[in-house]
């Protein structure tokens, strides 16, 4: 095992754990505003990944320019998924919401699969295959754009928590929902806006890993659970948690891709889900208790 | 030997003290009332006691035996039942079923358990409502609910907390009725309550908690003129010398 | 157990019918009988733990590919008949299930956090299958075709739809039995608030533990029927997501918490599934999407189920018929 290679997976695993920050920072708002878990959040990206995907196709748009479209088509979907669906149920037992948005995905899945076609299908810009080396490591540039990307998104939405009244109406009912409520703050209006965003990540996310990841209705599987993995290793509801979680769970993978036969780095990350999940709920940073 | 002794109990929560080395202990077939402001540690202290909460310091001894360290089922099955403040009635269930899961605790058998949950259903009032289902309940009906089932439990020492809250004055004078007639079974009633006149009327003796702090305890004559108690209640203003 | 009159000539009827029905059915339809059957039966499975304990297991398939590999193996490379292979696959399913539970109820997983983790179960189990040379990986393991009995093998479908039908009687049965003992009355006061049922001196985890390896025994067996009607697994047909997802779909949408409610859940999804299959294969995934639009309008119209509603239809017919004769 040289040195070099395990150096090359570590900075894939980076790359790649942007893109799961990313991912996690949806799914993780979600929760920490509505204690939902959102099975959905799979297909949601893969909705932005077939958003930008058919973009470049007929407007020949590069993926990381159509981001607004994903961001945009995914708002849209994750406020009417909130409207229509979770609103109705959200006070009643904690699995009620849970089956929703597992039949959402279900549905959005499989729906995919019937106008699109299982066929994988790739987005080719011309720099799909670029990378430049550095002391035998290869950088590959898309999977740096990707980075980069979500890594901006990240912190604009960062900001947006931060500074907007939104995005602190976001963090209040996230703290105390009660006293939210009693200063005024409209909770439905700010539960729209939380999936919408929520599930604007996940689109986005989905968009800027097109250049170098294929385009299928089942793609979202395997992103769920990387993104519900960083979720609890960073803390539910914890932003930053997730931001780090993304990057420490894209190390593992890719550490345990190199270093174990076959498939076992899903394994890999599957221990470390039960394992936080049993030892240390709250995650690494958590705040909050279950 | 007292029926349930409270040594120097203790419960902290990060850094607030919500009970405070308190000590009390309750007599076979009393009625012991337990008053205190808000966030005094009364419903605290009944979850130290149910084993909901595991205190930091201290004692809890039923029938002479350490109870501290018990799960809340097992603490039960020794004989001590509760209610809870906000109630929690198994929604979909009927009253009959509802009470019939607390007759379990004794008697293994569904039939002869269901036999038990109809007398204890009769006991308290709510036999014709046995078959409705949790949800469809009113407030009072469920307290009932809550306090029978807890009662089906056969417990020697029932906890029950804030059971008249929100009740109207006909329906806190068929509670206390209810409760004098559960002392008069033998059972030993430990009360949490915030309406005076109810505590003054039913208890044969009260405990005062304060900032986790027990204050006073004595007969409700001795409560009513202890100084502490007034100004934990009134204010100091309230609190007036004695010449 | 409880038996009014009209309920046991019910049964009897519906006895009969499904003793001498099939014999009239061609292939096709007797299959479609067969999935009701079968998916039924595993509903039911899931339902002592998800419906009656209230503990809704999203990995379910861990039990299910447990019973399916074991006897599947046994049979395959050692010879042993697969009606043993069922019994221990069984076995080795209520030692995960032990296993599993005792860690998850004793850490407190409830919930969504629970569904996730048998998810994660089931998951870990498909990898490790497809990797694991022993077990044949990602190839699969296939069973001699036969015509034994002793090896649990049928040319025809008929003695295939008697075992399942066996088995879905035994699991009503158990069902039913659980409910009116009083281990079916603490699994719903552990399903509607754990800590008032604690509070009752009720040991949650114990009882847990108890649904779980019920749960998990009887699923099992269910994956050995499986091996031994279609003759051929592999990690994805065990241990896949998507099994996990049928094994709880039926009894969410017929009724959790209820005897027949998986019953009724897989003949209204069942036969769809079937159909949908076979009639529009070229729309693959449109039986799924139905499913979950199905779920989703279960959820938010019929929490209870189909069978919560006909209850509920019921409760008002009675309560009617009280007010009625004055």
């Amino acid at each position: 095992m040289e040195l070099s290679m395990i150096v090359q997976a570590c900075v894939s695993g980076i790359l790649m754990g942007g893109v799961y920050s990313l991912i996690a920072v949806g799914l993780t708002l979600i929760f920490g505003i509505m204690k939902i878990i959102n099975f959905a959040h799979g297909a949601f990206m893969m909705l932005g990944m077939y958003a930008s995907y058919w973009v470049f196709i007929y407007f020949r748009i590069d993926p990381y320019l159509s981001i607004f479209v994903s961001f945009a088509i995914l708002f849209i979907v994750g406020i009417l998924t909130q409207v229509f669906l979770i609103e109705r149920v959200i006070d009643t037992p904690e699995h009620n919401p849970l089956l929703i948005t597992l039949g959402l995905w279900i549905f959005l899945e499989n729906l995919a699969l019937l106008i699109w076609s299982p066929d994988f299908r790739t987005v080719k810009v011309s720099y799909s295959a670029k990378s430049f080396v550095l002391h035998d490591i290869i950088f590959s540039f898309p999977r740096i754009l990707a980075f980069l990307s979500a890594f901006v998104f990240a912190f604009l939405l960062y900001l947006f928590l931060k500074k907007t009244d939104i995005g602190k109406a976001i963090r209040a009912i996230s703290e105390e929902k009660i006293g939210a409520k009693l200063v005024g703050i409209n909770v439905k209006k700010i539960n729209y806006i939380t999936l919408g965003i929520g599930a604007a990540c996940a689109g986005v996310a989905g968009s800027i890993i097109t250049p170098f990841f294929h385009v299928e209705p089942y793609i979202g599987e395997h992103f769920v659970v990387i993104a519900f993995v960083v979720v609890v290793l960073g803390g539910m509801g914890n932003f930053i948690g997730s931001l780090v979680g993304g990057i420490i769970l894209g190390l593992c993978e890719a550490l345990a891709a190199v270093l174990l036969p076959g498939s076992f780095k899903l394994l890999v990350i599957y221990l470390i889900f039960m394992t936080v999940l049993l030892f240390r709920p709250a995650g690494l940073f958590g705040k909050r208790t279950r | 030997m007292n029926l349930l002794e409270v040594k120097g109990l203790t419960k902290r929560f990060g850094g607030v003290t919500a009970v405070n080395r308190v000590d009390f202990s309750i007599a076979r077939g009393e009625i012991l009332g337990m008053i205190g402001p808000n966030g005094a540690g009364k419903t605290t202290l009944f979850h130290l006691i149910s084993g909901f909460h595991l205190g930091d310091e201290g004692h809890i001894l039923f029938k002479g035996e350490e109870i501290s360290s018990l799960r809340p089922d097992q603490i039960c099955k020794k004989g001590i039942a509760r209610t809870f403040q906000i109630v929690r009635p198994f929604s979909h269930l009927t009253v009959l079923q509802n009470v019939t899961i607390g007759a379990l605790n004794r008697i293994p058998e569904v039939n002869l358990a269901q036999q038990v949950a109809l007398e204890t259903l009769r006991f308290t009032g709510l036999d014709k409502k046995k078959n409705q289902i949790g949800i469809h309940l009113t407030t009072p009906e469920r307290k009932r609910l809550e306090l029978t089932r807890a009662l089906a439990t056969r417990p020697e020492l029932l906890l029950l907390d804030e059971v008249m809250a929100g009740l109207r004055p006909k329906e806190i004078e068929e509670m206390v009725r209810l409760i004098q007639d559960i002392r008069g079974k033998g059972i030993t009633v430990l009360v949490i309550e915030h309406i005076m006149k109810v505590i003054m009327s039913l208890s044969d003796r009260i405990v005062v908690l304060n900032y986790g702090e027990k204050i006073a305890t004595g007969t409700p004559a001795e409560i009513a003129k202890d100084q502490k108690v007034i100004k934990a209640y009134l204010g100091k203003e309230y609190a007036f010398v004695e010449r | 157990m409880k038996f009014s009159v009209p309920s046991v000539a019910y049964s009897i009827l519906g006895l009969l019918a499904s003793l001498l029905i099939p014999l009239f059915l061609d292939a096709y339809y007797l299959h479609i009988l067969i999935s009701i059957l079968f998916w039924g039966y595993l509903g039911s499975c899931w339902n002592i733990l998800g419906g009656y304990a209230g503990q809704f297991s999203f990995g379910h398939a861990a039990f299910f590919g447990v019973g399916a590999y074991t006897s599947s193996l046994l049979f395959v490379d050692a010879g042993i008949s697969p009606w043993i292979g069922m019994l221990l696959g069984a076995i080795l399913a209520l030692l995960l299930g032990l296993f599993i539970g005792y860690l998850c109820f004793r850490y407190g997983l409830k919930g969504p956090y629970f569904a996730l983790s048998m998810l994660a179960c089931a998951q870990m189990l498909q990898i490790i299958a497809v990797n694991w040379k022993a077990v044949k990986g990602a190839l699969g393991v296939l069973i001699p075709l036969g015509d034994s009995f002793l090896n649990f093998t049928f040319k025809n479908r008929l003695p295939y739809y008697y075992v399942i039908l066996a088995m879905i009687i035994g699991i009503l049965i158990l069902t039913k039995w659980i409910q009116e003992k009083r281990l079916g009355y603490y699994f719903f006061a552990i399903r509607e608030d754990e800590d008032a049922a604690k509070a009752l001196g009720i040991n949650i985890q114990k009882y847990k533990m108890i649904a779980m390896a019920l749960s998990a025994f009887t699923t099992a067996m269910g994956g050995t029927f499986y091996a031994q009607y279609y003759y051929y697994i592999d990690p994805s047909l065990s241990f896949g997501g998507p099994v996990s997802i049928d094994i709880l779909l039926r009894p969410i949408v017929g009724g959790p918490g209820t005897v027949f409610g998986p019953l009724v859940g897989s003949i209204l999804l069942s036969p769809l599934s079937e159909i949908t299959r076979s009639l529009f294969r070229q729309y693959s995934g449109l039986h799924n999407m139905i499913f979950g639009s199905l779920l989703i309008a279960t959820v938010i119209f019929l929490p209870r189920g189909i069978m919560g509603l006909v209850k509920d239809i019921g409760h008002q017919i009675s309560k009617k018929k009280k007010v009625e004769p004055k």
